[in-house]
């Protein structure tokens, strides 16, 4: 007979909980800065508080529709402005401030944190180029009372990852183009699958100079998307991270300022490995929250339910499982942070470190998620349990900011000195 | 010496110093800079609110491992600091917040750089 009765286990402690561990249990070697764990704290308050009560309703909507209430929540804590300089009014916060405040995001929504971590994205652009002009026009909207998005179009039907690698740029096909027409540049193309193509202001888009072969005139123009030429298409009906829209942007014979070029023509391809090494720390937290979000409902689950007079937890194959599940946490986050931390110390961010954390934590947060529905069983099957979200987004990081293969390439080619 | 001579670097930072504000603000934010100027003749000094001196003497608050030809654009204003990391001519060591205290200091060494660099052309 199966007993259906449970029972609560008290004072278990929590992984989320990891301040209170280190200080309780532990001393750890890597202690968050204190405005970096402030930050913790309210991200997670704003995660649990406003976005985890949407988090089902938000899953089930149509692929086009977007909550603009939570996205203006995270604006008044100051989410889309967290790597614009103190100075200038932003958080000032760096690569392991993003990192951090990703992660709890993503333990309860990734498809809320890559709106976020989207449009960060795109700012970047503007920030790193050190352009003032660029800044004053197209950073203080971030500043303001009513929430903006911006985004970052590089994909296209042809070619993603695979424009980050340099024996690929010269036989990349259908890049976008980019026509000199006096002053102006003139853009041509489709961008697809662009988070934040159908709600951004503004993206930084990424396209060919005309005569250079495949991708290597790759240039970054800030385009406002009510540009004339400039359509937002259809929204990708994705099988998980439904929240964020992944929208085609058409661009058809756009006229863009000069002055509208972030680091020069021809310096796109430059900027998009030091952005991608940047943004590999911040996916990789992003996986490290997903795997924690459903190893937190397997492990409550596990507490409570009883099978044969005891605890889930307490049998040896299920305390296998969230051990295991528990480990490739903890070894996620330490890959983060140490990635994190460099990136702040180092300019451009190293190659090596930020994608082994991505790669390791990408494949943990499938395995973890796909244990924590093994634990919870046929509820974990069901829409409303979370745990079968997290199973369909676990899947999703594997995609954007370098696949495997990809990420692949860029570590042995760091352990042989080969520059990727 | 030609433009580019890491000599010329370290003379136009000595330079800068009589640059009282420079100076003050070196002092003032305790900021220090260790440049490894790569390239033929690779050199390494350091810039600290007592001065320029050879080598690392010690640990400094930036570590720019820079181009000589990145270098002499920078110091002329021809080319950002984090444009000049994207286009690989720079790599900068140190929490990259800093990065935004060496642009304060950029145009008090410029002035003193262009004063050296550019006369030889001007004469």
């Amino acid at each position: 007979m199966i007993a259906t009765t449970t029972t609560a286990v008290p004072n278990a402690p929590t992984l989320s909980d990891l301040s209170a561990l280190n200080a309780a249990a532990m001393p750890s070697l890597f202690q968050l800065p204190p405005e970096v764990e402030e930050l913790r704290e309210e991200v997670r308050e704003f995660a649990q508080t406003v976005v985890k009560p949407r988090t089902l309703a938000n899953d089930l909507a149509p692929a086009d529709a977007f909550d603009w209430e939570m996205v203006e929540a995270g604006h008044r804590l100051g989410l889309l402005r967290l790597t614009i300089p103190k100075e200038l009014g932003g958080r000032g916060m760096g690569v392991l401030g993003v990192s951090v405040a990703m992660e709890e995001l993503a333990s309860v929504c990734p498809s809320t944190a890559l709106i976020f971590g989207a449009s960060l994205l795109g700012q970047t652009s503007v920030l790193f180029s050190g352009d003032q002009q660029l800044q004053s026009r197209f950073l203080p909207p971030f500043l303001g009372d009513e929430p903006v998005l911006a985004c970052n179009a590089i994909t296209e039907e042809t070619a993603g990852c695979d424009l980050l690698i340099p024996e690929h740029a010269e036989l990349a096909e259908d890049v976008m183009t980019a026509r000199r027409d006096g002053d102006h540049f003139v853009l041509n193309g489709i961008k697809r699958f662009i988070t934040n193509g159908k709600t951004a202001e503004w993206a930084a888009v990424f396209a060919n100079i005309e005569g250079n072969p495949g991708a290597t005139g790759l240039t970054v123009f800030i385009v406002p998307l009510d540009t004339e030429g400039v359509t937002r298409g259809e929204v990708a009906d994705k099988m998980g991270y439904r929240a964020c829209l992944g929208t085609t942007l058409h661009f058809d014979d756009v006229r863009v300022p000069e002055e509208n070029i972030a680091f020069g023509e021809g310096g796109g391809w430059n900027y998009l490995t030091v952005q991608s090494n940047q943004a590999r720390s911040i996916v990789a937290a992003m996986s490290t929250g997903v795997a924690r979000g459903a190893f937190e409902i397997a492990k409550e689950w596990a507490g409570e339910r009883v099978q044969a007079g005891k605890p889930l937890y307490e049998h040896q194959f299920t305390a296998r499982k969230l051990a295991e599940m528990s480990s490739k946490i903890e070894a996620s986050r330490l890959l983060y942070l140490q990635a994190a931390y460099q990136a702040d110390n180092m300019m451009p961010a190293p190659v090596y470190g930020p994608a082994v954390a991505k790669m390791f934590a990408d494949r943990a947060a499938i395995e973890v998620a796909e244990e924590a529905m093994s634990i919870v069983g046929a509820r974990g099957y069901c829409r409303d349990h979370g745990v079968e979200k997290l199973v369909r987004e676990s899947f999703g990081a594997r995609i954007y900011e370098g696949t495997p293969e990809v990420l692949a390439l860029a570590i042995t080619g760091a352990l042989y000195g080969r520059r990727l | 010496m030609t433009v580019q001579d890491p000599q010329l670097f370290i003379e136009a930072f000595r330079a800068a110093f009589s640059d009282a504000d420079f100076a003050a603000l070196l002092k003032e934010r305790e900021f220090s800079i260790q440049f490894v100027v790569t390239g033929d003749a690779p050199t390494a000094f350091l810039l600290d609110s007592d001065g320029v001196h050879d080598g690392a003497p010690h640990p400094a608050s930036l570590r720019l491992e820079v181009r000589p030809e990145t270098l002499h654009l920078i110091l002329l204003g021809q080319l950002g600091v984090t444009q000049a990391v994207v286009a690989r001519g720079l790599v900068v060591k140190g929490p990259v917040p800093q990065v935004r205290r060496l642009a304060d200091h950029l145009p008090a060494m410029g002035r003193a750089y262009a004063g050296l660099a550019l006369a030889p052309a001007s004469a």
